[in-house]
């Protein structure tokens, strides 16, 4: 009886591979013993023979000695197929495998290292995938272990012939801790101390590695600066990269703008989760999706803790799994609505919820459409405008989360993300992912505060203009600020074009000029009107009362009113420039209102292109 | 023989199974003859190694053509949308589930340790199972001398209408050894209301 590989359930059919290894075994079974036949097998039989001593490898550990030897005197091939086959066992496999073949085979793949068989990387590489975030098993940590120790064990080796397999080393070890590190116990302890010393001794020794991996490396770093050891690494990287002794490294910005790789996403994402998550951004009907979304978490999230793993998941959905046009244009479910759906599968509000957001627009913060691939930003804007309708509260979220990155994610380097996160906005436009940013800018759901960060952010991205500009533009006006009231006229905005002629109540006109800094506004002139017919009367005229004369506060008063809809809105640059040139605002000014209106808040479609000076004519 | 393995897998295991059996179609021809035909009764223990399969494999079909009789012949592939409760009858288990391919969908039994080794996001391979009236219901199941076979999971799309389960359906006038649709009783499975 040839003995199993695998642990097969009852009524669960044999895998392909595990029956012709076995077929092999059984039909060459006398020849795997000394004295070993001194013919030359032909091609076929040469195959065979591979599968034969490979599966007597994994079965046998008393003998594996004598079948390896077996093996290195028949090899002619520079171990490719053995390598190829045993690539093949650990990419299906290897869940399934028992505890002893497992063994066997870790100790197998140290012996093609010291061969240097052909394929060896691809092997370490695929069983580094094998190890599962947020898995906290004996089994996976036991991979984890063996893995980590082989790769120091072949440091040298790997250095010289395979360096991109220490990489993808430092990545999956470097996201392991973070999980590794959010637990304490005994059993976790000299594993930590195994995966910290390898880490660290990449990134101390040989930092151009970390340099290939682009900005995941610090990504991941970040989740890590809690242990000493990589404390140490990230005050260096921001205060003394010299320190890290690599010639060309000038500071972490260089990371910021290297675009990580799509196999770095692939590298946390077991070839099982592949599978189904391709199938289903492949196959599955958008509205059909749910039972398959079930089938997924009930496999691969059932434990609080592997909730890390989402954060891989929305990476390699953004990074690594780019459909073609045929499939984009079909009913096939959208990759915005499986990363959706993802994001709600968190318990509880969390930091791991905040990492996958993180994930989410990770490449935007440094976008460059030269180096970087629009598919890598596109599910991220494509859920927020397609959450609008239904689910504002999921575009408000993300918006508000992208907007609080720009501000904090790196202060030193703010001006990167801001130009990076603005470019990202303007290019899906230009490329028609999204028709055009209005639908963000004007959604009258959207949060007025998170509106006003956007325009802020979208007109701030744009450098040259806002120097010539406004300066020179408006040049009456005392700056910083200025405040008008008028009793002639109120107009109102909505999605649609109305226009009310109405009595006003109050009309304060505010504006700050693009060089302000007090971070309100930023190069946008803001009108709020506030009218007899909407919002709380009698509040809304004490808030009024009490900041339209303390100029001080109108900072303060601005974010008051920024939560009440629809009483703010936003003029232009491009489109009012003409306006203001001809027509500088005065004190009181009606007409201030419609330009506002026209603006920003034109209807789309046969109003689009109303001329500004008919309405002007309608107004008077 | 040669074996050839996909590099990578990067669509569905199922792929990588049908290269197989095609690979070692024109091998087993002559294993084709000791097949049994459809009209006669299965020999008993007919050993079929999973990779044989491909040789019935032409006589599967898709739930869509399935139609009641007191045959055990009929050889196709499902996923398993949503398992019942199980129920004890006399010493035996059995278990009712929604099973559906591409074309439609179905009623299967699980009967005995069947109900405990399945579960819905399977895919199944049954062969020389039996679609008949199972007091009332119209039911999809492997019986005595039928086999149900996990042969993968997740990846396989699937509709839930029609469902052949609820139809209702008449002797063939022309025929009356074979059953014709008469009309449709429920586009939907009545015992497993669909998931929105």
């Amino acid at each position: 009886m040839v003995p199993n590989l695998t642990l097969t359930a009852p009524h669960e059919a044999e895998n392909q591979i595990e029956i012709s290894l076995k077929q092999s075994l059984q039909s060459l079974q006398p020849s795997l013993k000394p004295p070993f036949s001194l013919t030359i097998p032909n091609p076929d039989e040469y195959i065979q023979l591979n599968h034969a001593i490979l599966h007597a490898i994994l079965t046998q550990p008393h003998f594996s000695k004598t079948h390896v030897k077996h093996l290195h005197a028949i090899i002619t091939d520079g171990y490719a197929t053995f390598l190829n086959l045993l690539f093949n066992i650990v990419h299906h496999l290897y869940p399934k495998l028992l505890g002893s073949v497992k063994h066997q085979l870790i100790w197998v793949t140290d012996e093609m290292i010291q061969v240097s068989g052909i394929g060896y990387d691809a092997l370490l590489i695929s069983l580094l995938r094998q190890i599962v975030g947020g898995d906290f098993s004996d089994d996976n940590l036991w991979l984890c272990e063996k893995l980590v120790t082989l790769l120091l064990d072949k440091w040298d080796c790997l250095l010289e012939e395979m360096p991109h397999v220490l990489c993808s080393g430092l990545y999956v070890f470097l996201r392991v801790l973070a999980d590794h590190c959010r637990v304490n116990g005994e059993k976790f302890e000299s594993l930590k101390r195994l995966e910290v010393h390898f880490c660290v001794k990449i990134v101390r020794e040989e930092f151009h590695l970390c340099m290939k991996i682009g900005r995941d490396f610090i990504r991941l770093l970040q989740d890590l600066v809690h242990v000493p050891e990589f404390k140490s690494i990230w005050k260096d990287l921001m205060l003394n990269p010299s320190s890290f002794n690599t010639l060309g490294f000038s500071g972490v910005s260089q990371i910021y703008l290297t675009r990580t790789s799509s196999r770095y996403a692939l590298l946390r994402i077991t070839p099982a989760m592949e599978t189904q998550l391709r199938f289903l951004l492949t196959h599955v009907k958008l509205g059909n999706q749910k039972r398959h979304l079930m089938w997924f978490a009930r496999k691969f999230l059932n434990e609080p803790d592997k909730e890390t793993v989402v954060v891989d998941i929305v990476r390699f959905i953004c990074c690594a799994h780019h459909p073609p046009n045929e499939i984009i244009q079909s009913d096939i479910v959208p990759r915005w609505a499986v990363i959706g759906w993802l994001l709600t599968t968190f318990r509880k509000k969390s930091c791991v919820e905040a990492n996958a957001k993180l994930a989410l627009f990770y490449d935007w913060l440094f976008f460059d459409e030269k180096v970087d691939n629009i598919m890598n930003i596109e599910p991220a804007i494509l859920l927020m405008v397609h959450s609008i309708t239904q689910y504002v509260e999921m575009t408000n979220t993300l918006l508000e989360f992208l907007l609080l990155l720009v501000d904090n994610y790196d202060m030193e380097h703010k001006d990167i993300i801001v130009k990076g996160v603005s470019l990202a906005f303007r290019f899906l436009e230009s490329k028609g992912v999204i028709q055009s940013l209005d639908i963000l800018t004007s959604c009258p759901t959207l949060s007025p505060s998170l509106k006003e960060g956007l325009s802020r952010l979208l007109s701030s991205g744009k450098p040259e203009s806002s120097k010539e500009f406004l300066p020179e533009t408006l040049p009456h006006h005392p700056p910083p600020y200025s405040l008008a009231l008028t009793h002639s006229l109120v107009l109102m905005l909505s999605n649609f074009f109305v226009v009310f002629t109405l009595r006003i109540l109050k009309f304060i006109m505010l504006t700050e000029s693009a060089r302000a800094t007090n971070g309100i506004v930023n190069g946008h002139w803001i009108f709020l009107i506030l009218g007899h017919q909407w919002g709380q009367k009698g509040k809304l005229r004490t808030e009024l009362g009490k900041y339209l004369h303390v100029n001080s506060r109108i900072g303060q008063f601005l974010k008051r009113m920024c939560s009440l809809p629809q009483f703010i809105c936003w003029l232009k640059r491009g489109k009012s420039e003409m306006f203001w040139l001809k027509y500088p605002p005065g004190f009181g000014d009606h007409r201030s209102l419609l330009v506002t209106h026209f603006g920003s808040c034109k209807p789309p479609g046969k109003f689009g292109d109303y001329p500004v000076e008919r309405c002007l004519k309608q107004m008077d | 023989m040669s074996i050839t393995y996909h590099p990578k897998c990067d669509g569905h295991t199922e792929v990588t199974n049908m290269t197989w059996r095609h690979d070692l179609e024109e091998e087993e021809e002559d294993l084709n003859q000791a097949l049994p035909r459809e009209d006669t009764e299965t020999p008993k223990e007919v050993k079929l190694l999973p990779f044989c399969r491909q040789k019935s494999f032409r006589k599967m079909i898709v739930l869509k053509d399935v139609v009641p009789a007191a045959q055990n012949n009929i050889e196709t592939k499902f996923i398993i949308l949503e398992k019942g409760r199980t129920i004890l009858e006399g010493q035996n288990k059995k278990c009712l589930a929604l099973v559906a391919d591409e074309t439609a969908a179905v009623h299967l039994q699980l009967w005995g340790d069947e109900c405990d080794y399945f579960d819905s996001g399977d895919i199944v391979y049954i062969t020389n199972g039996i679609f008949s009236y199972l007091r009332g219901n119209l039911i999809l199941r492997a019986g005595k001398r039928g086999k149900l076979e996990k042969i993968g999971e997740f990846t396989m799309s699937y509709v839930e209408t029609p469902n052949m389960s609820e139809i209702h359906w008449i002797p063939d006038p022309t025929n009356p050894k074979k059953y014709i649709q008469e009309y449709v009783i429920s586009p939907h499975s009545r015992a497993f209301s669909p998931v929105l």
